[in-house]
């Protein structure tokens, strides 16, 4: 029990990223032979180079010194570009931001947020970021299966509801959003009012 | 050339492109007001809507929201201490501040004035460098094209300050993700499983859709809430554009320190606007205010900003590298609308280049004219809970994904690689690697397999031609560069 415990402990969001990109570009190596040599080349290089990549993170802690810096530690090119006073003030600054993205946090206390969004559904607590993928993730199938334009209202009253939004409120964001869908399927002729089950049953 | 010009300037003036240039430019001052919203995410929810409209308009759709963004970073900044985009970081400065001391209308005014200006002046500057762009994009050859691809991974991964690996794996899974479909350069379909749906690959621009807006979407629900309480703004217009006339040297210095900064891919508006508001404090005898309000720090970085974008565009429409997220989301819509970055933009579709950079201009005149109408109600904006406006996002990019091809694929790529986006990002590999990755998976392909196929399978084309040699010789300096700098410091 305590060895499959501390091995649970290892793997994070992190490890299953590296291991799947691992998987996959063994994947896409082993079957890119099957190609002709135009076919091939390219995802052979790009899986080859990406199988060495991901293998060095994975075994990063077992990898000599040298290479274990390389392999962990950030690199900047642009310390040099900014001045040390600029420096300390971004440092300052970028507490709360997050450069690499181009998008801001809140100043909203996150973990007060969390604790008020978060919901016990049979004995198990639900935080607002899994609720909310798996929201999506139901509402994208649902739309495949039934239709976008039928599921996107109940789509926005169930988040509404969720998060504590008001009913005058979740009322208005349902009827737009329908609206959108509306002017998506009317506008640009896509087939969101039908669905995979609609269409068997030959209602649509 | 001058023809195209002209060309160019009749496409920025008609109609409807001038409508959607307004369009873009409110969507954009909205988006980069947002805090958690910002230029990429405005850009990539537009993708989809810009697929009926002739690439002129569609470019300059997008291009104009990336303008209003950075513009509109500044609000939220000013207001409530909180960047709109990071491009805006260095604004909080000196701007909240000065909102503090009752000079917010002031701040916003030097903000609009500042972003218009330099906006105006790197404009004029990119327009003058144009023909030599064009001379150095024509001596590129396919192998340098290659080059060009792998050289913009790996700046960017290293520019964007994380682990050198991480990036280039991001990079990398960002152009394994382009291997689905059939191949550019043989009729042969590649892991498509026997589905028809997977027969044209996976799109590029759901992924776009999936990382800047559903993983951005999944963050903010964890913390959302109402941005601010409200804010008083009171100050004076007046004042605000009298100062930043005045300081119209830091201006136009800052100017082009953020268009030289921006053409580095990766650098962007997060670095260009620090070294700005670096320069122009040592620059500065008295010095002692910068930090606690003072005008001339919010001019330096509103002013760096909106320099940035015209640099930024060098390398995107040169070599299609973008130097930003925005810029790769900018790139992603050239391309899905028939425009190719390099020789094309500078040949035959040079007036097109030349619309993009007149709106670009046009453009500076609106936000100066927006930013000085809508300041007293700028800060609504800033009050409007994300909670109302994170479902309408996610309904937003769902149906955006339909909007490609209608193919239900596209909608699951969006969620998929939304998921991915968010857990990519939490654990530091470069998005915007990863996007590069997947927006030049195809061109890279098709260079570097023509280039084998030129050289009968010989990697050594990549090393006879001096520029492809240069090129080569830089990617080593870059990846192995700071390693080197490291061991021989310690």
């Amino acid at each position: 029990m305590k060895v499959n415990d501390t091995w649970l402990e290892t793997i994070d969001s992190e490890t299953i990223i590296i291991i799947s990109s691992l998987l996959i570009s063994a994947f896409v190596f082993y079957r890119s032979f099957e190609f002709d040599f135009a076919a091939s080349v390219f995802p052979q290089v790009v899986s080859g180079t990406l199988i060495i990549l991901t293998m060095l993170l994975l075994l990063e802690s077992k990898l000599p010194k040298p290479l274990q810096e390389i392999v962990s530690e950030s690199v900047d090119l642009t310390e040099d570009l900014v001045s040390d006073e600029a420096e300390m003030i971004e440092s300052e600054v970028s507490s709360n931001e997050d450069l690499d993205s181009d998008v801001e946090g809140t100043t909203t206390d996150d973990t007060i947020s969390e604790k008020i969004h978060s919901r016990e559904i049979f004995g198990v607590l639900i935080s607002p970021l899994a609720f909310t993928t798996v929201l999506i993730v139901v509402y994208a199938l649902l739309s495949y299966l039934i239709g976008m334009l039928y599921i996107t209202p109940m789509f926005v009253v169930i988040y509404g509801y969720w998060f504590n939004i008001s009913y005058k409120s979740i009322t208005i964001l349902a009827v737009l959003s329908t609206v959108i869908i509306f002017a998506f399927t009317w506008y640009l002729f896509l087939p969101l009012d039908e669905g995979y089950i609609l269409r068997e049953l030959g209602v649509v | 050339m001058l023809s195209s010009l002209l060309e160019g300037v009749l496409i920025a003036f008609s109609w409807p492109v001038v409508g959607w240039m307004v369009v873009g430019l409110l969507v954009g001052i909205f988006c980069g007001a947002m805090p958690g919203l910002g230029a990429s995410l405005g850009m990539a929810l537009a993708l989809p809507l810009t697929l009926p409209l002739d690439g002129p308009s569609a470019i300059i759709l997008l291009v104009s929201i990336y303008s209003g963004a950075m513009y509109g970073g500044s609000i939220a900044a000013i207001l409530i201490n909180v960047p709109g985009t990071a491009a805006a970081a260095a604004t909080t400065i000196d701007g909240y501040p000065m909102s503090k001391q009752g000079k917010a209308t002031n701040a916003l005014a030097i903000s609009a004035t500042s972003s218009a200006l330099a906006g105006f002046l790197a404009i004029i500057v990119l327009f003058l460098l144009s023909p030599f762009l064009v001379e150095i994009v024509l001596a590129f050859g396919t192998p340098e094209y290659f080059l060009m691809a792998i050289l913009g991974l790996a700046m960017i991964t290293i520019i964007t300050r994380g682990s050198l690996v991480k990036g280039l794996a991001a990079g990398g899974f960002g152009m394994l993700f382009t291997v689905v479909g059939v191949a550019p350069m043989n009729p042969e379909d590649r892991f498509t499983f026997g589905s028809f749906l997977l027969y044209d690959g996976l799109s590029y621009i759901a992924a776009l859709i999936g990382l800047f807006a559903i993983a951005e979407m999944l963050k903010l629900s964890s913390e959302s809430g109402s941005i601010s309480d409200g804010f008083d703004i009171s100050g004076s217009k007046r004042e605000g554009f009298q100062t930043a006339i005045k300081n119209s040297s830091i201006i136009g210095k800052s100017s082009l320190i953020g268009m030289v900064v921006g053409a580095i891919p990766g650098a962007g508006a997060s670095v260009s606007t620090f070294v700005s508001y670096g320069e122009t404090m040592r620059s500065t005898k008295d010095d002692s205010k910068f930090g606690h309000g003072d005008e001339r720090g919010v001019v330096a970085a509103e002013s760096a900003n909106n320099g940035t974008i015209s640099g930024s565009l060098i390398p995107c429409l040169s070599f299609g590298i973008p130097g930003s997220s925005a810029t790769a989301v900018l790139l992603g819509g050239l391309i899905m609308h028939g425009l190719l970055p390099g020789p094309g933009l500078f040949e035959e579709n040079l007036h097109i280049t030349y619309s993009l950079f007149t709106a670009l201009f046009l453009g500076n005149i609106i936000i100066l004219i927006v930013g000085m109408v809508l300041i007293t109600r700028a800060g609504y904006v800033t009050r409007i809970d994300t909670n109302y406006l994170i479902p309408i996002i996610i309904v937003l990019s769902l149906a955006g994904g339909m909007a490609l091809r209608s193919n239900w694929i596209d909608v699951f790529t969006v969620v998929f690689l939304g998921i991915i986006g968010y857990y990519l990002k939490k654990n530091n590999f470069s998005l915007i690697a990863f996007v590069l990755g997947a927006v030049l998976g195809p061109i890279a392909e098709e260079n570097f397999v023509r280039s084998l196929q030129l050289s009968d399978g010989s990697p050594i084309i990549f090393l006879t031609r001096p520029i492809s040699l240069v090129i080569v010789i830089l990617i080593f300096v870059i990846i192995f560069g700071p390693v080197v700098k490291r061991y021989r410091e310690q």
